[in-house]
């Protein structure tokens, strides 16, 4: 092929225009030919320097300095918001999280406005968009989708007000009495799905697509005056003025739809350095074969598939997929035999697909036909708002009881936060004298045991529900998992960081 | 040795454009490699530690932005089309001959090489990459067929190409 018939393709590629044959041509062409990877570098460069030149223009002909100075404060200010979203601390103390940004696509802010970074942690406050979309999650669980010109006061993790513009709301089952209120009107959510919209002219369209709502007309001081449920399909207009809610066919607002993530980058390395440090059992989620997981390192202990549990993701890695239904769904596998006598490490990586009280894997005593509850070693979980323990919301736990039993036990909580839509490496370590709990390589906290000792029954490894409030669906995870290893040892903190270095987002 | 924040933030200062390139080679959207290099800077800056000299920071931000870009593009479309992972690994060796040029100088380069193409080579380039527009929409706004605009791009990449190198402009060529 001639070099013309390259560069087009190079240009078609920039415009992603590629057909997947094309794809596997110019994938060839820049393998063999060296000339031809330094044109797709130069290609590049030139359509990164073409807008920036022609920015540069257009802002009167400054002088380069002041371009410069420009970018400089404005980078500052990036990385100063940003950098404080590592140790929330600056911006939000612990207790007073009320959200977290989960997306950010295209946003204008208002001049003053605080521009948000994805993952940053957010306390009460405003938010001033212009245009453009921002996913949030709050605390209490609820998803929350701004489309701009919007501005909202976040309230607390259960409230916003919408002061003008389209709040999309996702509510699920933990996260029932979100309220979204606008200029003398308030929408109480049942466990659902609704759009509000607060119009300049001062009433308030709520449209529910999933579930119901109570809507409200509230008077001067606050109190409601009017109420109406509003279901399934349905849409009202809260009108303060004239103290009515009335029917009416709002076409504003959308369904709030969750991506699967990007797969984990994992490389044969990592495969390999989980292998080399001898777990017993390692369930990569690859495929699904006659109802099970496979154990990597063989026959033993595959994992059971209940339920509704999927396996997805692309060619190069696969990982488990939790629907959001209530229904029973998990992987479980038995034969643990004295287990709870030894040290432990649980290791995973999670995904969540909003806040909520979710478990990820429990170590259970395999129950006597008669026991009615079950009986924990450990339990790894996600948390939301804190409500019978004290702990900052989104915090992650790591529980040891000994002996297993179905209640009390010794409790690691992360101040740190998971965040929905983002992959976190999970290490629960469980030793003679001592069990820690790692976050994305770190140590978050490591306690002292003064209880232990030898229980030679079988133990049960179950992941995504809890074994004992399974029947309501209550704290099933919903979300994604993959690479999880279960080892007769305790993990050091160098090979868990290590293990966290090797996966890189 | 590791390197302090400031010097993070300068190197990310100094490098912005060689970076944004590199992940616009990836994400082929000014928007997308502008919030990816707001994410690698994030993380560059927090993992000041890990970089081994000034000397080693543009191969560290390489290879984080690598594995951001990558994802970032495979969130936004359903059907990633991209480069194979061993053809990015060679790539970068051409990615390497930049690092000990001035990004400035590079611009101003530039800035001389595109005054010297003709107004319809440099009007094509600017729908493409300023006004950020698809090789279809430019064909509909100026009335010609789709493939004579990748045809016209192609040219023009080309001759900017030459005109970087120092190489004579191909008058010719450039009349998008």
């Amino acid at each position: 092929m001639a070099d013309f018939d390259f560069d087009e393709l190079l240009v078609r590629y920039l415009d992603d225009a590629l057909t997947p044959e094309e794809q596997t041509q110019l994938n060839e062409h820049l393998r063999t030919d060296p000339q031809m990877r330094q044109r797709l570098v130069s290609a590049s460069l030139q359509a990164v320097l073409i807008k920036e030149v022609a920015a540069e223009r257009r802002t009167e002909r400054p002088s380069r300095r002041r371009w410069v100075a420009a970018a400089v404060v404005a980078l500052a200010a990036a990385a100063i918001v940003l950098v404080a979203r590592r140790d929330d601390a600056p911006v939000v103390a612990e207790m007073d999280r009320v959200a977290i940004v989960s997306s950010v696509d295209g946003a204008v802010w208002k001049v003053g406005s605080l521009h948000l970074g994805k993952g940053q942690v957010l306390g009460r406050g405003k938010i001033d968009l212009v245009s453009g979309k921002v996913r949030l999650d709050f605390f209490s669980g609820a998803k929350v989708v701004l489309e701009g010109p919007v501005e909202v006061d976040l309230q607390s993790p259960r409230a916003a007000f919408v002061r003008r513009g389209v709040v999309n709301a996702r509510v699920h089952n933990q996260a029932i009495g979100f309220t979204l209120s606008s200029p003398g009107a308030k929408v109480f959510d049942l466990g659902t799905e609704f759009t509000l919209n607060a119009a300049p002219s001062g009433t308030s369209d709520v449209r529910v697509f999933r579930g119901e709502v109570e809507a409200s007309v509230l008077g001067a001081d606050g109190m409601t005056l009017e109420n109406r449920l509003v279901t399934e399909g349905e849409g009202a207009v809260i009108d303060p003025g004239r103290r009515a809610i009335a029917d009416t066919q709002s076409s504003h607002g959308a369904r709030i739809e969750v991506e699967p993530p990007a797969p984990l980058r994992i490389t044969p390395a990592y495969v390999e350095r989980v292998r080399a440090g001898e777990p017993i059992a390692y369930w990569r989620f690859e495929n699904v074969q006659g109802g099970f997981i496979e154990n990597e390192l063989g026959r033993e202990h595959p994992l059971r598939v209940v339920g509704d549990v999927t396996i997805t993701g692309g060619p190069e890695n696969r990982f488990a997929a939790f629907s959001p239904e209530l229904r029973e769904r998990f992987f479980t596998s038995d034969d643990f035999r004295g287990l709870a006598s030894r040290e432990l490490t649980v290791e995973m990586w999670v995904n969540a697909e909003s806040i909520r009280q979710a478990s990820l894997a429990s170590l259970v005593l395999v129950p006597r036909p008669d026991e009615v509850q079950w009986s924990h070693l450990v339990l790894l979980e996600l948390r939301a708002l804190e409500n019978q323990y004290s702990h900052p919301p989104g915090a992650v736990r790591f529980l040891h009881r000994w002996p297993p039993g179905p209640r009390g036990g010794v409790n690691i909580f992360s101040s740190e936060v998971y965040r929905p839509g983002t992959w976190h490496h999970l290490v629960g370590v469980r030793q003679r004298e001592a069990m820690s709990l790692y976050m994305d390589g770190r140590l978050i906290r490591r306690l002292p045991l003064t209880e232990n000792g030898d229980d030679a029954r079988d133990m049960r490894l179950v992941l995504g529900i809890l074994p004992n409030t399974n029947k309501d669906g209550m704290r099933n995870f919903v979300g994604w998992m993959d690479e999880v290893a279960i080892y007769a040892r305790a993990l050091t903190a160098e090979e868990i960081a290590a293990r966290y270095q090797m996966v890189q987002q | 040795m590791a390197i302090s924040r400031d010097t993070v933030v300068r190197l990310l200062l100094r490098e912005r454009s060689k970076i944004l390139a590199f992940i616009y080679s990836i994400v082929r959207d000014h928007q997308t490699a502008e919030d990816v290099f707001q994410d690698v800077s994030v993380l560059a800056i927090d993992r000041c530690q890990e970089i081994d000299g000034e000397s080693h920071f543009l191969g560290w931000v390489r290879n984080a932005a690598r594995f951001k870009a990558l994802k970032a593009r495979q969130q936004r479309r359903a059907q990633p089309v991209q480069l194979d992972d061993d053809v990015l690994d060679l790539i970068d060796e051409g990615w390497r001959r930049l690092d000990d040029q001035s990004a400035r100088e590079l611009q101003d380069r530039l800035r001389r090489c595109l005054d010297r193409l003709t107004p319809n080579a440099r009007r094509l380039v600017e729908l493409k990459y300023v006004d950020g527009l698809q090789g279809a929409t430019i064909a509909e706004r100026l009335g010609r067929q789709v493939r004579s605009v990748y045809t016209a791009l192609s040219r023009v990449h080309r001759a900017l190409t030459h005109c970087l190198e120092g190489r004579a402009l191909e008058e010719g060529l450039v009349d998008g």
